[in-house]
């Protein structure tokens, strides 16, 4: 009875070992977005932007004040 | 003994059951993270084109431009960060909630995405992009 159990444990450890196998393979990896149109927008409106519209709008409005 | 032997064959059983489930749930939420990977890049692309093509030569209206531009590159750079924060969860193997709870605030970036795109670019196609997130 002893062998029975030993062969039963060691069968159901080897499928376990199997079916995680497999669902390891064949599972997808989550991924990434791809950034690389985010960095080409970024540099074709330039990294100082942001600097480039508040500069914009501090000019704005000191030309206002001054009219 | 038989009765051991029952129980630990109804022991697999339930073991079998849970990896499964687990297998299944993991499953999902790798395809609605690729999914929305797919959903972003192609609204990225679709903003770089709207972008190129529309900047104009001029340096004031360029600066302008850019002014104008701007909520959307900000709104593009969070919806990639919320996307990477839940990619990652579930990469890990996170619990349930925490994945869940990723894939709300990658959802309400995409949405915050769509319609700052709508109002700004609004050549550029953003439907679909507030629902593809949801798992």
């Amino acid at each position: 009875m002893t062998r029975v159990i030993i062969g039963l444990l060691t069968a159901a450890a080897g499928l376990a070992r199997d079916i995680i196998g497999i669902w390891r393979e064949e599972t997808p990896t989550p991924r990434a977005a791809n950034r690389e149109p985010l960095e080409k927008i970024r540099g074709a409106l330039g990294d100082d932007a942001r600097d480039d519209g508040l500069a914009v709008m501090e000019r704005n409005i000191i030309e206002r004040s001054k009219r | 003994m038989i009765g051991y032997i029952a129980r630990f064959i109804c022991a697999l059983v339930v073991w079998a059951i849970a990896a499964v489930v687990t297998g299944c749930t993991h499953s999902t939420h790798v395809r609605a993270v690729n999914t929305a990977a797919a959903a972003l890049e192609t609204t990225a692309e679709a903003i770089r084109v709207e972008v190129e093509r529309r900047i104009p030569g001029d340096v004031e209206a360029r600066q302008l431009y850019r002014q104008r531009m701007w909520p959307v590159v900000e709104a593009l750079t969070a919806a990639y960060a919320a996307h990477d924060a839940w990619r990652v969860l579930v990469e890990q193997g996170a619990s349930e909630s925490a994945v869940l709870a990723a894939a709300a605030r990658a959802r309400e970036a995409f949405c915050e995405l769509a319609s700052v795109t709508r109002e700004l670019a609004p050549r550029v196609p953003t439907e679909g992009l507030c629902w593809q997130v949801a798992p």
